[in-house]
């Protein structure tokens, strides 16, 4: 066996074991013929490219599985929420207020980091989990940077940019879901109201309230029961009309919001506190996500019913 | 399933259904083809490719064709089924409608000799 078939071999050692069975054999013939005059850098790119496609396989996150679908609903969602998000920390955020506390990279630097990743990935798809890395990386660096240079950003701010990242990064590429006319719609409505939200906020002070919460924002902290009870509406409409999948997106971009709300009273902001049935109801359906994943990882990985006509392997 | 979601189909999705349509394809006769059809512009990775089939399979437009053993290297070949070959139709016949719009308008506004 050559290095080159070594290198595929443990690169498709990223594929669970079910479905290298079913296609190990006929990918590691296709994988040595098609590179037989590559260069190394090709054949390595190959590999990392098997090693995320198999790491995905794995984890259940293909397009016809559950956890797939809902990422690839709330992947463009999340980062124009993300995007809008660090444009308005840009804008109206901490750095109004307390300047040499909390200035850093993040905070100018990360605007204009979301909004090439929001850009690139409309004009061109085939690079949004690319650049959903890089956009991630950059949150992630701008705490030693920051440390090292300025201040490092909030972490409740790093948690809910991450967090409304990660779809986009984990999400099956986009191909055959990707409805422009409608994502545009969408995202134009997100950014309108990611924008305006803190706007309205902003009059009692240049901070965001603290923990964040769209609704608290949106000063529907009055209406919360009939907010929450037209959520829970909504919901039950989705689960009636089988689309589990939008309502699960619902709950992913949602999610780094209370999440990130969590985390206040651990790092010495105020507690969290009006806003517990809301966060209740994400929490209920985060985990019922979290078990339909698991469900869907101890079933066999798919390669096609049609596939499963013979093993080579 | 998925091509319910959306009415288009993507650029290598829609080579690969290319390439399969001109008989049954093993994978690096898929690559070989989606790179040849594509003018060399598009050369597709393994790991993609293998993901692109398995969605394809998912969605019932394409189907396995026979394998065999060459050289001591195993093949699987694949080709499209009935379903692949109507929405493959489809796709080419909205892609030459928007195409002939297009020159259309350039041929109209001097774009084109």
């Amino acid at each position: 066996m050559s290095a080159r078939e070594r290198w595929f071999a443990l690169a498709l050692r990223a594929y669970p074991r079910a479905y290298r069975a079913v296609r190990g054999a006929e990918m590691m013939t296709t994988l040595v013929e098609s590179t037989e005059t590559a260069s190394w850098w090709s054949v390595g790119a190959d590999g990392l490219d098997l090693i995320v496609r198999g790491m995905r396989v794995r984890m259940a996150l293909g397009p016809d599985r559950f956890a797939g679908r809902v990422l690839m609903l709330a992947a463009l969602p999340g980062f124009v929420m993300a995007a809008a998000y660090a444009v308005v920390q840009l804008a109206f955020g901490e750095v109004a207020s307390s300047l040499p506390t909390h200035f850093g990279p993040f905070h100018t630097v990360g605007a204009a980091v979301y909004f090439v990743w929001i850009l690139g990935a409309l004009v061109k798809p085939r690079y949004q989990q690319s650049l959903a890395a890089i956009c991630i990386l950059a949150s992630a660096l701008s705490v030693p940077v920051g440390d090292a240079f300025f201040a490092r950003p909030l972490l409740r701010v790093l948690v809910v940019l991450v967090g409304l990242g990660l779809p986009s990064l984990l999400a099956p590429p986009a191909d055959l879901w990707f409805s422009r006319s409608r994502t545009v719609a969408a995202c134009a409505g997100i950014i309108t109201l990611s924008l305006l939200i803190p706007l309205a906020a902003s009059g009692e002070s240049t901070r965001f309230p603290v923990p964040f919460s769209p609704l608290e924002m949106l000063r529907l902290d009055q209406y919360l029961t009939y907010v929450a009870a037209a959520g829970a509406a909504a919901a039950c409409a989705l689960v009636v009309v089988r689309r589990t999948d939008l309502l699960g997106a619902g709950a992913l971009v949602f999610a780094p919001w209370f999440v990130a709300g969590a985390l206040t009273p651990y790092y010495g902001g105020p507690r969290w506190s009006n806003n517990g049935f809301d966060a209740l109801v994400v929490c209920i359906v985060t985990v019922w996500l979290a078990v339909s994943w698991f469900l869907d990882l101890r079933t066999p990985p798919p390669p096609g019913k049609a596939m499963e006509s013979g093993h080579l392997g | 399933m998925l091509l319910r979601m959306s009415s288009e189909i993507r650029e290598p999705t829609y080579l690969v259904l290319t390439a399969l349509a001109g008989g049954r394809r093993h994978g690096y006769g898929v690559i070989r083809d989606v790179e040849s059809i594509s003018g060399g512009t598009i050369r597709l990775r393994a790991g993609t490719l293998y993901a692109t089939l398995d969605r394809l399979a998912a969605d019932g437009l394409i189907e396995v064709a026979g394998e065999e053993v060459v050289d001591g290297r195993a093949r699987r070949y694949y080709q499209l089924t009935d379903s692949g070959t109507v929405a493959l139709a489809d796709e080419s016949r909205r892609r030459v409608v928007v195409s002939k719009e297009a020159l259309r308008r350039l041929r109209l506004a001097g774009g084109l000799a």
